[in-house]
């Protein structure tokens, strides 16, 4: 399932995917991979993404 | 006389390769590493290389050992068996994005196959037209493992190039 708050709230912070993915540690196509929803990250990268964009678990990986 | 310079210039190319190597990688930072989904994806390459050699190499036992079809050498035939193993795991990877650690460019592994699709691809094209290819109609270790390599890093380097411009085009 896509993770369409995940774009949004990276879209709203005005960060690329590659950005993003310097921030939090990972690849850029692990980021690609966790808003096309073909990737559940762990509970440790869900906190770093939470921490890079400034929200909270339940606004960007909660339905 | 034809041996020893025939293991002079493999040394001469492997002691010009690892330069090259160090060199390139000297520039590179140290602490990259794989990311959660990268571990995850490179175990899953590592099983299906590990399943293929492992399948290959019972077709070749099979086809060869039991003299089914004279098609090569049992050494020959294993030789094959595993470098199809390595290419499924470096393809699986490459176009998966996890070939790579994070951060990574990765051209000099680019220029690497590049080299290594050159050299073994030049060596095989000597055996080829001086008939060493084969030994009594049959083909060799000794024979065919220039073409065999020069093949395998072929396809590994076209997966790396399809990798990288279509990574290039989704940026």
């Amino acid at each position: 399932m896509k993770n369409l708050k995940l774009k949004a709230a990276r879209a709203a912070k005005d960060l690329s995917q590659e950005e993003l993915a310097v921030l939090c540690g990972v690849s850029r196509q692990t980021i690609s991979a966790i808003e096309k929803g073909d990737y559940n990250p762990s509970i440790k990268l869900c906190i770093a993404i939470c921490k890079a964009l400034d929200k909270t678990l339940d606004d960007l990986f909660w339905e | 006389m034809d041996k020893a310079f025939d293991f002079l210039t493999g040394v001469v190319l492997v002691v010009v390769i690892a330069v090259v190597v160090y060199l390139i990688r000297k520039e590179e930072p140290k602490d990259r590493q794989y990311d959660e989904r990268q571990l995850a994806l490179r175990a899953e390459g590592y099983k299906r290389g590990f399943q293929t050699a492992v399948v290959a190499g019972a077709l070749a036992i099979f086809l060869v050992e039991l003299e089914i079809v004279p098609l090569a050498s049992a050494t020959l035939a294993m030789f094959v068996a595993f470098m199809i193993g390595l290419v499924t795991f470096a393809v699986y990877c490459i176009m998966r994005d996890v070939f790579f650690r994070v951060g990574e460019k990765g051209t000099y592994y680019l220029g690497l196959c590049a080299v290594i699709v050159l050299s073994d691809g030049v060596a095989a094209v000597v055996q080829i037209v001086d008939g060493s290819i084969l030994e009594n109609g049959v083909p060799t270790f000794s024979g065919c493992n220039a073409l065999v390599m020069a093949l395998s890093f072929l396809v590994i380097l076209v997966a790396l190039l399809i990798r990288k411009y279509a990574g290039e085009r989704d940026e």
